[in-house]
């Protein structure tokens, strides 16, 4: 997952303050002065809040950072551990499938075997009878 | 060859024990290479009270030779005499010698179908629709490890009993004798065992089964591709139909004269139409529609109903792409039949076929009709049920459309 962490570095309701006093006083002269000076007190407060407020969404990206960091880390750590576990199951399907190959390939053979068995019967009976045939007087063997 | 039967609670058990010329392999009579595995079989027939051992020596024999006769070289010896009718069968069919001679010969009145739930054997039903069904149902050899457990008897068994009519089903590991190429009949014949088991019991003299013109007279069966009046295995005076008919129970070829494409019409306007099936690899036991089987018979659906081809398989699939070279091809009248009846043929996988072919309505028309000959060969005692049904619905072929059957592959 991702977080949006950006943030705006001048703050613009600083600049809003500082402009909107600047229009309301700027048509009295005779207070100009204590206006200069009170928007200057004005501006260096502002100024230290925003810097107040820099360093707090600083720290808020840091925090942000450090969760991320830690998020990534986690992440990683679960690739890892899925990768690993793929490359088990990988080699217990290969297993498996070397299990089932062999079954097939036992099985095949088994039958191949049996056939010959079968058919050697058949052959040893025939040889049996012909031999049965040649003695004299001799019953059929079945 | 010796050959021994024996009878326990309605199982036939076959034993044969070969002879010093005899071989472990030897041929079909439709040419097929075969090799033999084991020398034991049985035939399970369904439970019946009192039924004895007493079954027509000559029905026993022909039964074992179905299974015998491809490695079989001189002589063959059954276990109790046979007639002297069905010894000269032997002989004259494969040049062996038979015995013992020594029973009378056999006869029955009744006509049973051999089932398969094909369109051609549901057209047979049609035909006789009072005729009884027997179906062979493939069971596992005791011996043989059974490699091949996804064929599904059990389907075809299941839609036979669905159908209403009266069926026994006769179970049997015959196929299992068979080492090479597959499991399957030693002979086509051997389908009949239980229609032969079976038949003095239910007084059959004739046994029904779905070859149709293809298999009967143009070599399809056989791979031949041309004109066979005188077919080893299904012309009523070959070798096979004069066994058959000596033991009393001749093979009858019902849709012997007309194409698949016929059979197919009348099979689908049949009211068993929803019992036909000739591919079980789909879901719920259906055609799967993408096999060769399935796009051969899905041609000649479309050509019957006069649609388009309604297939997903591409000219470069492994079944299509055979399609794309030039003929001959199995079955090519029904292709040929199949590019001049579907619409857009131009546009499908049959394409090049269509090109190579050139077929039209007008040359394909003597495979609407049925070929008399084909009737002729039917024991007289069902000849004229079979030509009134081919004269109402399906009418006889012409001269000129009976020389297209007569002169098919000499071209
Ligand atoms: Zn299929």
């Amino acid at each position: 997952m991702m977080r949006f962490v950006a943030r705006v570095l001048v703050p613009a309701r600083l600049r809003r303050a500082f402009r909107s006093r600047l229009d309301a006083r700027y048509i009295t002269k005779a207070d100009h002065r204590q206006d200069v000076r009170s928007l200057r007190e004005e501006y260096r407060r502002l100024h230290q809040e925003a810097k107040d407020d820099r360093k707090l969404d600083a720290e808020h990206a840091l925090r942000e950072i450090e969760l991320l960091r830690h998020e990534v880390a986690a992440l990683r750590d679960e690739v890892v551990r899925l990768r690993d576990a793929t490359k088990e199951s990988l080699q217990k399907v290969k297993s498996v499938s070397d299990g089932a190959a062999q079954a097939r390939r036992l099985a095949t053979e088994g039958a191949g075997a049996i056939d010959h068995v079968l058919q050697s019967e058949v052959r040893i009976w025939q040889a049996i009878d012909t031999l049965a045939s040649r003695m004299p007087d001799a019953e059929p063997v079945r | 060859m010796r050959v021994k039967w024996t009878f326990d609670e309605d199982v036939w058990r076959l034993t044969f024990l070969l002879d010093p010329e005899d071989e472990l392999t030897g041929t079909c009579t439709d040419g097929q290479r075969l090799e033999l595995r084991t020398n034991t079989c049985q035939v399970r027939l369904p439970p019946s009270e009192g039924r004895g051992p007493d079954v027509h020596p000559d029905l026993l024999a022909v039964v074992a030779w179905t299974v015998t006769a491809p490695w079989t070289r001189r002589r063959v010896t059954f276990d109790r005499p046979i007639s002297p009718a069905l010894a000269a069968a032997l002989h004259d069919g494969w040049g062996v010698e038979a015995g013992p001679v020594g029973a009378d010969q056999r006869s029955g009145t009744q006509l049973a179908i051999s089932y398969s739930g094909g369109a051609d054997s549901m057209a047979v039903a049609a035909i006789f629709p009072d005729a009884p069904f027997i179906h062979f149902r493939r069971i596992s050899h005791p011996r043989v490890p059974n490699r091949w457990a996804d064929y599904r008897s059990d389907v075809t068994a299941r839609l036979a009993r669905e159908t209403g009519r009266d069926v026994t089903i006769v179970e049997s590991d015959l196929e299992f004798l068979l080492k090479f190429p597959w499991p399957g009949f030693t002979e086509h014949h051997a389908v009949a065992a239980g229609a032969l088991l079976l038949a003095d019991e239910m007084d059959l003299g004739g046994i029904a089964m779905g070859y149709e013109i293809g298999s009967r007279w143009l070599g399809g069966d056989r791979y031949v591709h041309r004109f066979t009046p005188d077919n080893p295995m299904w012309s009523a005076s070959g070798q096979w139909g004069t066994l058959f008919e000596a033991a009393g129970l001749p093979i009858v070829l019902p849709v012997g004269g007309i194409s698949e494409a016929m059979t197919m019409r009348i099979a689908l306007g049949s009211e068993l139409r929803d019992q036909v099936r000739w591919c079980l690899l789909g879901p719920h036991s259906g055609a799967c529609g993408v096999c060769g089987k399935c796009l051969y018979k899905e041609l000649i659906q479309a050509a019957v109903e006069r649609r388009p081809l309604n297939t997903t398989i591409t000219a470069t699939d492994k079944v299509g792409r055979k399609w794309q070279n030039p003929p001959p091809y199995g079955g090519q009248e029904m292709i040929e039949y199949g590019i001049a009846h579907v619409p857009g043929i131009e546009n499908t996988l049959f394409a090049k076929a269509a090109e190579y072919l050139q077929a039209s309505k007008e040359s394909t028309r003597w495979l609407e009709h049925c070929y008399a000959p084909a009737i002729e060969e039917i024991p007289e005692q069902w000849r004229k049920q079979v030509d009134a049904f081919m004269v109402d619905n399906v009418g006889l072929m012409t001269e000129d459309e009976a020389r297209r059957v007569e002169t098919w592959g000499a071209g």
